[in-house]
């Protein structure tokens, strides 16, 4: 084995169940190599990078670090060794404070005849933290106190701390704003100067592209390609994930669309929390409404204050026919459904089956004289599931299991089955990969062709430029500008309005 | 997939398992003793009270809560029903389901209203129960009116037990309600965020809960004859125990079964019935008792699992080396 090589993964499985997620899987990584891993969802790059991280065990093949055989216990065994990994969902824990969270498995260092000196603990943090320039985050505070972007932050601070020799980043990026993915670029293209490697998922194409040497395009647990970036661009990765030609763009291709003059939704003077300061604006009827701007421009909040969640709530938010939404309950009466930016948290009953889980809202709908018999369910949740052709066993199944894209399909399938007319999404595709963007999308569109209307909260700004009629920018709480559709936008115009 | 699908079933059918496997130990055991019409009458007869109060309290474990004051509620019902039954009986019964539902309207109230986390809530009504019993009972027991024993019969009791725990069926599968109540238990943010009146719901839960045990009251009272201050006062430890063998998740709502606690109530009294006529002395029992409970809920913890998988996975490894 030559000189430069770093991990040596041959010939790994690992199955759960019938689901065969990593088979029969042999990669290289190289020393200061930054390596992209891409595939649709449930491809098994998580997987894979999980049985790098000892989060989960390999069933069989063998995995060699600088030539001598590894088999992590676990994530902090794997530190130990020199692997480290952020990954997809937040990994900080809650009740302890940021230090504590930057130094967890570590704590010993700080540690002399028993007594762990917390000061100099805080004082490391605070040290690393400016580096870095997050002045906003305070090292002795709980982490609860913090944004899932702020966590991922300190996620990332400690990964610089830790200078890992393998450095594995599980989907990250989406959950951060510009100037995050900014430190996340910083800190990946530092560890390729060190001389040491990173592995890479992530499911924005152009940023695997401009920062990967070489990309392991992965489909249904197997490697079926590896190619250096500069050989490829992004439709061709495209094809590869999916196995086939992937036709054109997966946005909208109108342009001249009016938009009906018919007002669904009025908000005026919209104040909620600490984040919406003063909001006001129409949506109209088969409109596609974009919010754009930075993670604690407020935007994410303001679809909550829409629906009726958000506490301390000042100002209108009121229908055509002159009725107030109050209260999540007015909401639904009034067939309005929120899609969270949280799906496992605040969207699915994971332990459910499907059909639970598309009935969720409509059980008083399918029910006769107020009973609703199983068989009912199921068949309503069939016919339904059909809709956005959920990948799945049959709607018996646990939506636990189901990959990131399925599940956001379940979600929306709950809000479509129960006649909603007005959708608020938060951030719709999220940590979904191509193929499942592609299907949302379309999905999007023909409700809007439908009649329906929808708030679109987003991110990804090349998504807002390409499904919405309007795009409305939120700065501080407040809106920043407004732009209507156009071939001509460009993300730079939108950017110049966030920040 | 057929290995998932055999897991389902074998999950599905371990408390019947459970209950048969029992009964053909004690059958040997006493010599077939507790297999005579009677002995089986008798079983019967002591789970009924149980069965009710653990369904109720499965209403509200399912949502995700829990509830410590049962015993302390029948307590107090017990007693309402022997005091103001002694002036009518028929008032006393309607009392007695009165402060059941009110006790239960209070933990509800407490713990999804005022958000007070049901475990110290619960404790705190058990405790004021416990307390107004001392009060009012004091050192002799209050006697059940005699005219209310003519009902401590097989034939009121059972069609009286099946219709409330079929309508309990009928209310936990067929009813949107049931459906909310395990939702509640899987995610409660997504219930809430799906319009779903998490908590009316959770008040509804505590106030079947109440009914429910004001029932199980009246069918302890009629038995015994006498409300005192020992009165229900195992019963809290029994319906945790019923639920652990009718196999209730421990863990969250989303797959709980209502046969948990009918199945796991006459399984518990097979079990003290049966060690009773095998001669086990009580202090025995409930040594017996707390350990299998336990063991039982070590066995279905995630721990346990990743015990056996890590062990399994091993299995395999090796088998796929030679």
């Amino acid at each position: 084995m030559s000189e430069k090589v770093l991990v040596q993964v041959k010939d790994v499985y690992k199955h759960f169940g019938a689901t065969k997620a990593v088979d029969g899987v042999s990669i290289e990584v190289n020393k200061g190599e930054i390596c992209g891993l891409v595939g649709e969802n449930g491809s098994g790059k998580s997987t894979l990078l999980s049985l790098l991280s000892g989060i989960q065990k390999r069933d069989k093949g063998e995995i060699l670090l600088e030539g001598k055989s590894y088999n992590p216990k676990n994530l902090t065994d794997a530190n130990k060794h020199g692997v480290s990994m952020i990954v997809q969902e937040a990994n900080t824990i809650k009740g302890l404070t940021v230090a504590e969270n930057m130094f967890l498995g570590i704590e010993d260092e700080f540690t002399k005849h028993g007594v762990r000196n917390i000061k100099m603990m805080n004082t490391l943090a605070r040290e690393r933290l400016d580096a870095i320039g997050l002045k906003d985050i305070n090292e002795k505070d709980d982490v609860i106190y913090y944004s899932m972007e702020q966590r991922k932050l300190i996620e990332l601070v400690k990964a610089a701390t830790v200078k890992p020799k393998l450095l594995m980043i599980d989907e990250t990026s989406t959950a951060l704003s510009q100037t995050g993915r900014d430190e996340l670029y910083k800190l990946i293209r530092n560890t390729k100067e060190r001389g040491d490697s990173v592995l890479l998922i992530s499911h924005d194409l152009q940023e695997v592209l401009t920062l990967c040497d070489r990309i392991i395009v992965m489909r249904d647990g197997k490697i079926v390609s590896e190619v250096k970036s500069a050989e490829i661009d992004e439709t061709g990765l495209k094809n590869l994930m999916v196995g086939r030609t992937v036709s054109g763009g997966y946005y909208r291709e109108d342009y001249d669309t009016k938009i009906s003059d018919e007002v669904v939704m009025k908000v005026r003077n919209l104040k909620a929390g600490k984040r919406i300061k003063d909001v006001s604006f129409d949506l109209h009827k088969g409109e596609i409404l974009g919010f754009g701007g930075l993670s604690e421009s407020g935007m994410h909040e303001l679809g909550k204050a829409i629906f009726g969640i958000e506490y301390d709530v000042s100002g209108s938010v009121t229908l055509e026919n002159g009725e107030e939404i109050k209260t999540i309950d007015d909401s639904v009466k009034h067939d309005i459904g929120y899609i969270s930016k949280n799906r496992d948290t605040e969207s699915l009953f994971n332990q459910m089956d499907i059909n639970d889980n598309i009935a969720a809202t409509c059980l008083e709908k399918i029910g006769s004289k107020g009973f609703v018999t199983a068989k009912k369910r199921r068949e309503f949740a069939d016919e339904q599931a059909k809709v956005l052709s959920i990948k799945m066993k049959d709607v018996e199944q646990l939506v636990g299991t189901l990959s990131g894209g399925n599940k956001q399909k379940v979600v929306l399938t709950k809000w479509i089955a129960r006649g909603t007319e007005i959708f608020i999404m938060d951030s719709p595709t999220r940590g979904i990969d191509v193929g499942v963007k592609a299907v949302i999308y379309g999905m999007l569109d023909d409700l809007r062709k439908q009649g329906k209307s929808l708030v679109i909260i987003s991110e990804e700004l090349l998504e807002l430029i390409g499904m919405c009629d309007r795009i409305i920018i939120l700065k501080d709480g407040e809106i920043s500008g407004e732009f209507a559709r156009s071939k001509e936008l460009g993300e730079e115009t939108l950017v110049q309005c966030m920040v | 997939m057929k290995r998932i699908s055999k897991d389902k079933i074998f999950e599905a059918v371990k408390p019947y398992l459970a209950l048969i496997i029992l009964i053909l130990v004690f059958a040997i055991g006493t010599k077939g003793q507790s297999l005579t019409t009677k002995n089986i009458k008798i079983v019967m007869e002591q789970s009924m009270a149980l069965m009710l109060a653990s369904t109720g309290v499965f209403f509200v474990m399912t949502t995700g809560m829990m509830d410590l004051s049962i015993s302390g509620v029948v307590c107090v019902c017990c007693f309402i029903l022997a005091k103001i039954g002694e002036i009518n009986p028929v008032l006393g019964v309607v009392m007695m389901l009165v402060t059941g539902l009110l006790l239960g309207l209070f933990n509800g109230v407490i713990t999804s209203v005022l958000k007070v986390p049901s475990f110290l809530a619960t404790l705190c009504t058990a405790y004021i129960c416990t307390g107004l019993m001392t009060h009012f009972i004091a050192s002799s027991a209050a006697m059940v009116p005699l005219s209310l024993y003519s009902f401590n019969t097989f034939g009121f009791k059972l069609p009286l037990i099946l219709a409330l725990l079929i309508l309990a069926a009928g209310l936990f599968y067929l009813r949107p309600f049931g459906h909310y109540v395990r939702m509640i238990g899987s995610n409660e943010t997504a219930a809430h965020f799906s319009a779903i009146k998490v908590t009316k719901i959770k008040v509804l839960c505590f106030v079947i809960n109440g009914g429910l045990a004001a029932v199980a009251a009246f069918l302890i009272g009629i038995r015994a004859g006498t409300a005192a201050l020992s009165t229900g006062s195992d019963l809290m430890f029994n319906v945790m125990v019923a639920l652990t063998l009718g196999g209730f998740p421990f863990g969250g709502g989303a797959k709980a079964k209502i046969s948990a606690p009918i199945i796991g109530s006459f399984t518990t009294y097979v079990l003290s019935n049966g060690m009773l006529l095998m001669g086990v002395s009580s202090t025995a029992m409930s040594l017996i008792k707390g350990g299998l409970f336990l063991g039982i809920v070590f066995l279905t913890s995630p721990t346990f699992h990743r015990l056996t998988d890590r062990i399994s996975t091993k299995k395999k490894m090796s088998l796929s080396e030679s």
